[in-house]
């Protein structure tokens, strides 16, 4: 009988398109939603997963965490250098990760820190090693994989975070050495260049203590307006720019410190102290509401699609009571009828799950190519979720639905007066 | 005997159609089943197919009587024993003509016999249309199709309502033959119900229906 309802279904092959295309729609709509709000869900999650605070210059916190932790918005601004250090000697800290941000190689950022950042996402050295010197750097595994990075290889930094034309001023004078590739973590970290806080201020022409030594101000580096946190660096005593940080990560030894240490920057300093946990859920709570909307919107388009079924149908059963008398004659059992008129509404949800799913995927695979941010969050094309299932069961209980009245005709036909109307 | 009916009465709105109807038709031996509209032609076809139950007597096909069986225990006995032909509803619409010989040997044999397909399809004349969807055979490819449909499931009784009364005269001639023909090759019996002047001469055994009283001519 399953070929039968394909027949049928062939039969009137643009009613059946149409359906499928409609209840396609609403499931793409559905697995993009559930797709979206449980890969950012999870990817925020995991990025700022032992980052208790972030400790930036002044401004929107939500800022400071997107561009501190997810690398995906501009920084608020600078900090010195000193809140390092007054962060590391306070007992209730247990880690203090400095930043330095400002440049990007091909779109991706070049992240001045310490070699402790990596091991904060559970970063290992795949190849080479972890940054030692000013101008080593580490490559992230997705950095390395899409612009073929090899070890020894150098490369030079340009302005800003982003690969605009416009910002693309680069550092000649200070080129980077990639030292080492770091093994995939699944986290923001595969997506960045390391480098050692001292990398950006020598490319940057800051002078600094480096090592015992003090580095040289680069008289060639050109003066232009720099639309990134390393040019907004104050300058020091002798006319030069002063060494400064864009944020530090700070986790926490005990939790005293939650409770201390953010009233005591934000109050006490120039400085803001935002907590990755709250933004976060602040975040996703802007995304719920317009998540929501959708999801309710896909549901009545998949409502909409049952409905096209159930009244293609019942039109079906009526102008087709011949050709079920038909096959009742010819030995079809009433269960029988009954179930190929049930499987043409499911195979038609089935058709559309499948379409929706796939046209979902393809959609997740071309905007994380088309898109920078996101392609930066990482989404992922290739991962289903369990919720995905849950769609498709539920596209097939309506599609069930749908028949299930068109098909309960089959038990009320009178044979005899059905033959005498259409024989 | 393939049909014997006794006793068979059955009423439409109260007014008696058919009342102490008696029928025997042995193997073999064709009947036709003549009387004007209303005479209660489809009524009798529809109880022997157990379409219908009869108020009172007996319904007894190869042995068993479909008056006292339940509507699927009827459908068993029609899947098995006849086949049935009608004036138009020939195929059903949505499968090519093999598709429905095949559907037709599964509901009823439960299995495919393709080469009694293929040996129908030739006898009938209508091989070159196997893959032909309903809607595109004429009245007589159609009507062929619908004997093929009948004859695929190896009946012992083939029932056929009026099943030259929407073809032209060659048409008519055409398939009255084939039926005749294909009777004696598959070993059927037919039971032909009709008002179409043209079979008269055809079937010598004839059952007239009229002001409800069978008579045997």
């Amino acid at each position: 009988m399953f070929g039968l309802a394909l027949a049928y279904l062939r039969d009137r092959s643009l009613t059946t398109a149409l359906n499928i295309l409609l209840l396609g729609l609403s499931v793409a709509m559905l697995v993009l939603l559930v797709q979206f709000s449980s890969q950012l869900t999870s990817r925020l999650d995991r990025d700022a997963e032992g980052v208790d605070l972030v400790v930036g210059a002044k401004g929107s916190p939500l800022q400071l965490i997107l561009s501190s932790i997810f690398h995906i918005d501009q920084p608020t601004g600078n900090i010195p250098l000193d809140s390092l250090n007054m962060l590391r000697r306070d007992p209730a800290v247990k880690k203090a990760i400095p930043l330095a941000l400002g440049d990007n190689f091909d779109g991706f950022r070049i992240v001045g820190t310490d070699a402790s950042y990596a091991g904060f996402y559970g970063g290992e050295i795949a190849q080479g090693k972890m940054f030692e010197k000013p101008m080593d750097a580490v490559m992230g595994s997705g950095v390395a994989k899409i612009t073929g990075a090899q070890l020894g290889q150098q490369f030079i930094g340009s302005h800003g975070l982003e690969t605009e034309d416009e910002a693309g001023q680069g550092h000649d004078h200070a080129p980077f050495e990639t030292v080492g590739i770091l093994a995939p973590t699944g986290t923001v970290v595969d997506r960045l260049i390391l480098t050692s806080v001292e990398s950006v201020w020598d490319v940057h022409g800051i002078e600094h203590d480096h090592e015992g030594h003090d580095h040289e101000s680069h008289d060639d580096h050109d003066g232009h307006d720099h639309d990134h946190a390393a040019d907004d660096r104050t300058l020091s005593s002798r006319g030069g720019l002063e060494p400064e940080l864009t944020a530090i990560l700070v986790s926490y030894r005990n939790a005293a410190g939650a409770i201390r240490i953010p009233a005591m920057i934000n109050r006490q300093t120039e400085m803001q102290a935002a907590a990755p946990a709250v933004e976060t859920a602040r975040l996703l709570g802007l995304f719920g509401a317009g998540i929501e909307g959708a999801r309710i919107f896909a549901w009545i388009l998949a409502a909409t699609g049952g409905l096209a079924i159930f009244i293609a149908l019942l039109n079906m059963a009526r102008t087709r009571e011949g050709d079920l008398a038909l096959l009742r004659v010819m030995g079809a059992s009433k269960i029988q009828v009954f179930g190929t008129i049930l499987l043409e509404g499911l195979i038609t949800a089935a058709a559309g799950a499948v379409l929706g799913i796939v046209a979902a995927h393809t959609a997740l695979f071309v905007a994380g190519r088309s898109f920078q941010t996101l392609s930066e969050l990482g989404l992922s094309a290739a991962q289903f979720l369990p919720a995905e299932l849950g769609i498709i069961a539920a596209v097939l209980l309506i599609g069930g639905i749908a028949a299930l009245i068109p098909a309960a005709r089959i038990f009320r036909i009178n044979l005899a007066s059905t033959l005498a109307r259409t024989s | 005997m393939l049909l014997e009916i006794e006793n068979l009465h059955y009423s439409t709105n109260e007014k008696p159609l058919l009342s102490d109807f008696r029928l025997s038709l042995e193997e073999g031996h064709h009947h036709l089943l003549v009387g004007p509209s209303g005479s209660g032609k489809t009524t009798l076809i529809n109880l022997i197919c157990g379409l219908l139950s009869p108020e009172k007597g007996s319904i007894s096909i190869a042995g068993h009587d479909i008056a006292t069986l339940s509507e699927s225990g009827r459908d068993k006995i029609r899947r098995e024993n006849i086949g049935i032909v009608f004036q138009t509803l020939r195929l059903v619409s949505a499968l090519d003509l093999t598709a429905n010989l095949l559907l037709a040997q599964r509901l009823s044999r439960g299995k495919i016999d393709a080469p009694l397909i293929g040996s129908l399809l030739e006898r009938l004349g209508i091989a070159h249309r196997a893959k032909a969807q309903p809607h595109q055979m004429s009245h007589g490819e159609a009507q062929r199709a619908a004997i093929a449909r009948a004859l695929v499931t190896q009946p012992q009784l083939l029932i056929a309502d009026e099943p030259t009364s929407a073809l032209d005269e060659a048409n008519a001639k055409q398939v009255t033959d084939l039926l005749l023909e294909c009777a004696a090759d598959y070993g059927v019996t037919l039971l032909i119900a009709t008002h179409d002047d043209r079979l008269t001469p055809i079937f010598s055994n004839r059952i007239a229906l009229s002001e409800h009283m069978p008579k045997e001519a």
